[in-house]
């Protein structure tokens, strides 16, 4: 026990003499969340549109009004004819093309159907979401006009039509920033507490230190506890930070049980530490060190997790390969605990599967040691 | 203290690679970010490496769509190069 007490104060007291090192592990995540925060979303908003009205008439001025007044669309230019179209949909200058018939007040009077043609740019992240935006919008502008008529005919203002009476449940507002901020948090502890540790054994390699390390009588699994003990603080540290920069500053709602979230973020940052310190110590330099974490660890975390794209729409065997990813486990827990407010009832498989995980790899980084000391 | 600056200096490296993710319009688009951050995206490389990339395997639009991006990141690299140099040889001077 006295030796893993020595060997944490160790690691504690090179932590301090690093001057530089220090302030990154604190001030990063804080300043990388309160930034990156803003720009996860996947909300749709001032979508750039190039408009050619060939009608030129009230009709299909309102029409274009209603796209510019909703928010979601930003009017970008008015050519005169559909060919230039191409010039803004090539040069990345507008998402979308919307063409309005010469025809189209005409045909609109007559009361007949009246098209309107728009070229989405599909290279775009948000296509899908920009074209039922749009249909929507269309919709809804045709519905008025249909009022409008009916009113001015003297029926009742009354369309035949089915209603959606839809509630969404744990955020109202389907504001993604909600969803996405947890996510980012998830994301800056797993990246700096990753790399952090990956460096902590290969570091004492490169510095010829753990040859005295080796030749004191303490054991792998003593090592590897003492190096752990002093990262899970400052890991403690950097969760209450970002949680705090989440609440107060995104104002993303807390309706679990906030320790329940700390503890459950402590193991997950276990699991990062594991990690960290697996890649530690089989890698020869803190170069490969950094490789490794970044290649094999951090970029499948961050595609494959559900961070940023839904797992149920990945291929089969993605989905059995993301089973292998704690950051998985960790976003299920987050967002149930801050949006959904569940508790131990509905977590316990995430948290079992993290634990199991966290122990494994501990126990290899362990398992390693040994054998590259031996 | 170079041990330590090293390692320092491969974290703030590594720190850089969240935000070029994010910040890319590979995830998220960059219309719907807040204005001050889409200003920031401009000195994301991947960004414009991105809007080249598909403009060229999509698109298939001429070099005049995205000679600006083209620029940026010729631009980009050069200041880059140059202040990689500038720190080499003031070190090899030093040492």
């Amino acid at each position: 026990m006295r030796r893993i007490v020595e060997l944490i104060r160790k690691e504690l007291l090179q932590l301090r003499r690093d001057r530089r090192l220090l302030p990154i592990l604190f001030v990063a995540p804080v300043l990388q969340l309160a930034l990156l925060g803003y720009a996860a979303t996947t909300d749709l908003k001032d979508v750039p549109v190039a408009v050619c009205d060939l009608a030129r008439c009230q009709a299909s001025r309102e029409l274009v009004q209603s796209f510019a007044a909703s928010g979601d669309f930003r009017l970008r230019a008015y050519v005169d004819a559909p060919g230039e179209l191409d010039l803004y949909l090539d040069g990345n200058r507008a998402d979308l093309g919307l063409v309005i018939p010469a025809s189209y007040g005409r045909d609109l009077a007559a009361g007949g159907h009246a098209a309107v043609q728009v070229l989405v740019d599909g290279t775009r992240v948000n296509a899908t979401t920009t074209m039922n935006q749009l249909s929507a919008a269309v919709a809804e502008h045709a519905r008025g006009i249909a009022l409008e008529r009916l009113a001015r005919a003297g029926a009742s203002p009354e369309l035949p039509g089915l209603e959606l009476a839809s509630r969404v449940w744990y955020n109202p507002e389907l504001s993604s920033r909600n969803f996405m901020v947890p996510g980012v948090l998830a994301m800056v502890l797993l990246v700096i507490t990753t790399v952090v540790t990956s460096m902590a054994v290969v570091r004492e390699r490169e510095a010829g230190t753990i040859e005295q390390i080796i030749v004191t009588p303490i054991r792998p699994s003593q090592l590897i506890l003492g190096k752990l003990v002093p990262y899970s603080l400052i890991g403690l540290l950097e969760t209450i930070l970002v949680l705090a920069v989440a609440l107060l500053w995104f104002q993303v709602p807390m309706r679990g049980n906030l320790a329940l979230l700390v503890a459950l973020s402590m193991l997950f940052m276990l699991n990062a530490q594991g990690i960290g310190l697996l890649v530690s110590t089989i890698s020869h330099t803190q170069q490969q060190a950094m490789m490794t974490a970044v290649f094999f660890v951090i970029l499948p975390m961050m595609l494959l997790s559900g961070f940023a794209f839904p797992i149920e729409n990945m291929p089969q065997p993605v989905q059995y390969v993301t089973y292998l990813l704690p950051l998985r486990y960790f976003l299920v827990i987050l967002r149930g605990i801050f949006l959904k407010g569940v508790g131990w009832g509905v977590l316990w498989p995430q948290v079992a599967a993290l634990a199991a995980f966290g122990a494994g790899i501990l126990w290899l980084a362990v398992l390693r040691f040994h054998k590259r000391v031996g | 203290v170079a041990e330590t600056q090293q390692v320092a200096f491969q974290i703030a490296v590594l720190a850089t690679m969240l935000p070029s993710m994010l910040l890319s319009d590979l995830i998220f688009p960059i219309a719907s970010m807040p204005a001050p951050l889409q200003k920031v995206t401009w000195v994301v490389p991947a960004r414009h490496f991105i809007t080249i990339l598909r403009s060229l395997i999509l698109k298939g639009s001429g070099v005049e769509s995205w000679a600006l991006s083209l620029a940026i990141l010729v631009a980009f690299a050069a200041v880059v190069l140059t202040v990689a140099s500038l720190r080499l040889a003031r070190r090899l001077r030093s040492g």
